[in-house]
């Protein structure tokens, strides 16, 4: 395929201009600002677009800044025209004869995202192999300065180059990705070399530091649960215990003033008559306040007076319950566990013997001399079935019979719960209570609520009907102390022969309840300390928070990344080990041309450092060459890529000034290296060498003049400014 | 009958991991939210406003904070009772505690120094009694002592703040999951209690006897709905509940579906849809797309435009015809392009999600990245 013409409208300086060009050897020549540059600029502005559409508009030119292409090849001819400004693009399709065969019409700018331009891309990949436009510069475009002059630079460009991301080095990539990798982890499985722990590491050791404070601190929180608890009761105990040593020392006070009266000759009888009376005063007060209670009480269910007994069956009827309820739950996963339990089914296994059978009797009817054989076969197949299916009976069975006994035992246990139930409802009845559970329920919780309430009522009715003994042993419970108080007979006072022992053990309960104090004091102090303990528990759980946010970003950067260097270190591979191959004899073929021979074969290694087989058959360093064989070299690479991308084609070749700064026998050179590939590619120079233009002239190449004369005519553009720093390189 | 206004977990000093300007609009929202609150208690007239904990998010906050909260509470009219309890971040425990600060000692409600017993909040013919408990008591037995109503007469209410049980599963991060059971047994005509998320109890006529209005301002996208505080007016038979709005900032998550050419114009059109300077917006990006975009550029040009943005990109672009051409090539490019497809085919959904980064990663680092060429 050659590049057939260019036309220029309002482009740059052109302001309408057509130029054709020719198969094999074409130059472009003109002194500097004649427009060379803005020409070559031109074909990749029209083929990929130009991100500054100022850039090639003429001064004070308000009309459209047009150019357009022709290719030619032996099947199909393209035209492609771009308006640069609005980005309207032309492809016209024509057959060899010129008529047409296809258009295509569409808006797309340079980097465009739509679905119009991604047409136009597979289009331009289809006809011209290439629809990228950083890998048509690097193929098919050689600027100034562009052939690599050491063995280093040419590696570089040639892991570019070959990468197919042409701003991208794939070896610097694989570093740079190994470099986060690292930066992430000490844990490198590509590498034997450890390093010191990395973000991750020592985000894991963190958390693990947090998670052994969490333990602390939950340790902490069941010790506060439990010192809580234990002040909980201990305050209960305490005020009761009070209670009971203030009665004990108001009823020792009382009796003793009785004992008093008794000696001093007043008849027992007129003090207690006066002591009944001071009780009546005091019952004429106090009736009001009892029968309040009473009635409250009694509101809440509460029997009054309170049955000797009932806080404790209450208690033991819960305790049952609660049994009984632990061991429905325990029974609940057996029972599904025998109800999903299936015996295997039998049918399967009746089913295959069956088909044995038959296939036996066909045996028979077909092949009667093979019949041992099928009937020994379907009889072991049978019992291996059969034998399996036995075992796998037994099995269930045994599992069946296992979870049976153990319901059984359950059941068992239930039922005595169950009794002794029915027995603790009979005790209920006899009490005159309900022995349904929701009002057992009821009363203990009622009992729950109306502690204070009871607990006075106690205190009244001890008042009202006679001080109730103080009990030998300490008994915690209110209703208790309350049904001991009613059952006390007037005969159980305390005679004066066991005061002392009354007394010793009212000292005795005041010094538990000292004691108890202190521990309370303790406790609270415990309480106090733990508190504090506690005090950054919930810093350590927001600390705990970020780190867990930190490590799971650590781990998916360090999943990705690790997948992101095994997929291009694989392609890498896959690269080296298939296609660098194909690409040797690519450039190989093009190596030959350009250098007659004189090198036949290229050997790429993987780290894209390149040796070349000399005639002699010896392999030859890039380092050893000159520098116009590795200008020839370069050149091949960059046909050999193209023709590796684009096999089917053969483009033209574009080069701005590339030779301008060889010297006159390297020049001459490359010039003829450039002419034996141009059998093959059309070549197409810009140049203002006025030696290229002598070389030209003396082998026939197709010359196109651009006059300085006539480019200064037409308007200046801002290219021209840029031409002008070309010169000053110069 | 008694007005009350509670709200809770203002969490006001929070360090938060946002940029600092984002931090600083956020410490700036919340004590605007402070101030709607107290407005709202003024003018709705009520008795009684009550923070349940984490009014701060630190024990002991800076200086100027604690000097702003002072001076707005101090502002208020005499009529209104201020109540303060701690949270778990405002642990009223250590002598730096902004709760031993003297300024605060009217408001701040200590249940280890009232031993256990109410806080008469209004004394007269219905007295109101106020019961609190003490910092990280559990729901368990311990709670009853400190707030069992103990007796008939006036309404009471109780305030404590749900800090987590960590050892009880909560899956749905009800605050009052763990204690509904206790506070119903209370026997509490209505209970105020502090957690950053929103939860009600009421009783079997309808009415509230529970409820956690949540934090006031969202910090973060898991707070993402409208924020409250509430206003309750409790009579002698009924108990009415109204949620009133009071945040500032909104934080707000959107699904983005992107199919196909042109995904990064959609994402600037939707942006400039959304812009607001009163919102925190998380964009989690779905879909085909055709073309790669640099997620983190675009949310660089439209971050001024919010009060934070962020992207989360979970779009495919594996199955992409860019993806299937470059895979044709036979380049280093073309080779990893087509492992990556081939690799991505049979993955289940969290490895797919690893080879559509692994291929970002990639192709930005090659600079191949759509914008990144010029």
């Amino acid at each position: 395929m050659i590049l057939r013409s260019l036309e220029l409208s309002r482009f740059g300086r052109f302001s309408d201009k057509s130029f054709e060009f020719r198969r094999g050897m074409n130059l472009v020549v003109g002194p500097n600002e004649a427009g060379k540059s803005t020409m070559m600029a031109s074909i990749a502005a029209v083929l990929f677009g130009v991100g500054d559409k100022q850039r090639y508009q003429p001064w004070g030119g308000q009309q459209a800044c047009q150019a357009s292409l022709q290719f030619e090849s032996q099947q199909r001819n393209i035209k492609v025209a771009r308006n640069i400004l609005t980005d309207q693009v032309d492809l016209f399709q024509y057959d060899g004869m010129y008529q047409p065969i296809d258009h295509f019409s569409a808006v797309t700018a340079v980097n465009s995202h739509s679905e119009t331009h991604q047409q136009y891309a597979t289009l331009l990949r289809n006809l011209l192999g290439i629809s990228d436009e950083a890998l048509f510069r690097a193929t098919q475009f050689v600027a100034q300065g562009e052939f690599p002059t050491t063995a280093t630079e040419f590696e570089r460009f040639l892991r570019t180059i070959l990468s197919g991301f042409t701003q991208g080095d794939s070896e610097m990539v694989l570093r740079s990705l190994h470099d986060d990798f690292a930066a992430v982890t000490s844990d490198n499985p590509w590498s034997p070399v450890a390093v010191s722990p990395r973000e991750l590491e020592v985000v894991r050791e963190a958390l693990q530091d947090c998670d052994q404070r969490q333990r602390h601190n939950d340790e902490l929180l069941a010790s506060l649960d439990t010192v809580r608890q234990e002040i909980a009761s201990l305050k209960l105990e305490l005020g009761e215990d009070k209670l009971q040593l203030e009665e004990g020392r108001h009823y020792v006070t009382w009796i003793q003033q009785l004992w008093a009266q008794e000696e001093g000759a007043l008849p027992v009888s007129e003090a207690i008559v006066e002591e009944n009376s001071d009780e009546e005063e005091r019952g004429v007060a106090e009736p009001t306040e009892k029968q309040q209670l009473e009635a409250q009480l009694k509101g809440a269910g509460i029997p009054i007076p309170v049955p000797e007994g009932l806080p404790r069956l209450l208690a033991q009827a819960d305790d049952v319950r609660h049994q009984m309820i632990a061991l429905q739950s325990e029974m609940i996963p057996y029972r599904d566990r025998l109800q999903k339990m299936k015996h295997p089914d039998w049918k399967r296994p009746l089913l295959v013997t069956l088909c044995l059978a038959i296939m036996a009797l066909l045996v028979n009817a077909f092949v009667p001399q093979q019949l041992l054989i099928a009937c020994g076969l379907a009889v072991a197949g049978s019992l291996s079935l059969w034998g399996w299916y036995a075992r796998q009976w037994r099995k269930v069975s045994r599992s069946c019979h296992g979870l049976q006994e153990k319901l059984a035992a359950l059941e068992l246990k239930r039922e005595q719960e169950q009794q002794q139930l029915t027995a603790l409802d009979d005790e209920f009845e006899a009490f005159g209570v309900a022995s349904s559970a929701v009002e057992l329920v009821r009363i203990q919780k009622a009992f729950d609520l109306h502690r204070e309430a009871l607990q006075r009522w106690v205190v009244l009715d001890g008042m009202e009907d006679e001080p109730a003994v103080v009990a030998a042993t300490q008994d915690d419970s209110i209703p208790e102390q309350t049904a001991c108080t009613e059952t006390s007979p007037a005969s159980h006072h305390l005679k004066p022969e066991e005061l002392p022992e009354a007394l010793a053990k009212l000292d005795a309960l005041d010094e538990s309840i000292r004691l108890r104090e202190a521990d309370l004091l303790g406790l609270v102090r415990q309480e106090a300390i733990l508190l504090g303990r506690l005090a950054d528990a919930e810093v350590d759980a927001r600390r705990r928070h970020h780190l867990e946010q930190r490590l799971v970003e650590l781990e998916q950067k360090k999943q990705v990344l690790s997948c992101a260097i095994e997929v291009l270190q694989d392609s890498l591979d896959e690269f080296n080990s298939s296609s660098l191959r194909c690409f040797e004899n690519r450039i190989a073929k093009y190596l030959r041309k350009a250098t007659q021979g004189r090198y036949s074969a290229i050997a790429l290694e993987q780290n894209f450092s390149a040796r070349l087989k000399s005639r002699n058959g010896q392999w030859v360093a890039l380092e050893q060459l000159s520098r116009g064989t590795m200008d020839a070299v370069c050149l091949a690479i960059r046909l050999g890529l193209s023709h590796f991308l684009v096999p089917s084609l053969s483009l033209p070749f574009f080069l701005d000034d590339a030779l301008i700064n060889l010297d006159g026998d390297r020049l001459h050179e490359s010039v003829t290296v450039l002419e034996r590939l141009s059998a093959d590619h059309q070549i197409i120079l810009f140049s203002h060498d006025e030696r290229l233009h002598k070389i030209a002239a003396r082998r026939r190449w197709h010359v196109i003049p651009l006059s300085e004369r006539r480019s200064r005519s037409v308007a200046r553009s801002k290219e021209g400014a840029e031409d002008g720093g070309q010169l000053s390189f110069l | 009958m008694i007005k009350v206004l509670h709200s809770c977990d203002l969490n006001l000093g929070a360090e938060m991991l946002y940029p600092q300007a984002v931090c600083d609009r956020l410490s700036q929202a919340q004590l605007s939210v402070l101030d709607t609150i107290l407005d709202l208690a003024t003018e709705h007239g009520v008795d009684l406003l009550v923070f349940t904990g984490n009014l701060f998010a630190h024990h002991a906050p800076e200086e100027a904070l604690r000097e702003a909260v002072i001076h707005r509470f101090k502002a208020l009219p005499a009529a209104i009772r201020l109540v303060v309890l701690a949270g778990c971040y405002d642990q009223p425990l250590g002598p730096d505690s902004i709760y031993h600060h003297a300024d605060f000692s009217p408001w701040f409600v200590d249940s280890a120094r009232a031993n256990g017993s109410p806080l008469n909040v209004k004394d007269g013919h219905c007295p109101v009694w106020l019961y609190t408990l003490p910092w990280q008591c559990d729901a368990g037995d311990g709670a009853l002592g400190f707030m069992q109503r103990n007796r008939e007469k006036g309404i009471h209410l109780g305030a404590f703040h749900s800090h987590k049980l960590k050892h009880r599963p909560n899956p749905y991060q009800d605050p009052l999951a763990h204690w509904t059971k206790a506070i119903t047994s209370w026997q509490l005509d209505y209970v105020m209690v502090g957690n950053r998320r929103a939860g009600q109890l009421s009783n079997d006529d309808g009415q509230p006897i529970a409820d956690c209005p949540g934090a006031p301002q969202g910090l973060s996208f898991q707070e993402p709905a409208q924020r409250y505080c509430s206003l309750v007016e409790l009579g002698e038979a009924q108990t009415t509940c109204q949620a009133l709005p009071c945040q500032h900032l909104r934080f707000e998550q959107c699904n983005l579906v992107l199919d196909g050419h042109g995904a990064e114009e959609k994402l600037h059109k939707i942006l400039s849809e959304k812009a607001s300077d009163e919102l925190a917006l998380q964009l989690k990006l779905h879909g085909d797309i055709e073309e790669l975009f640099d997620v983190e550029a675009i949310a660089q040009r439209h971050r001024d435009e919010f009060v934070f943005l962020t992207m989360v990109d979970e779009t495919h672009f594996l199955n992409s015809d860019y993806m299937t051409q470059m895979a044709q090539e036979e380049t280093v490019r073309g080779i990893l392009c087509r492992r990556l497809v081939e690799m991505a085919v049979d993955a289940g959904e969290n490895q797919r999600a690893v080879y559509e980064r692994a291929v970002r990663e990639l192709l930005h680092r090659f600079h191949a990245v759509a914008g990144e060429a010029e």
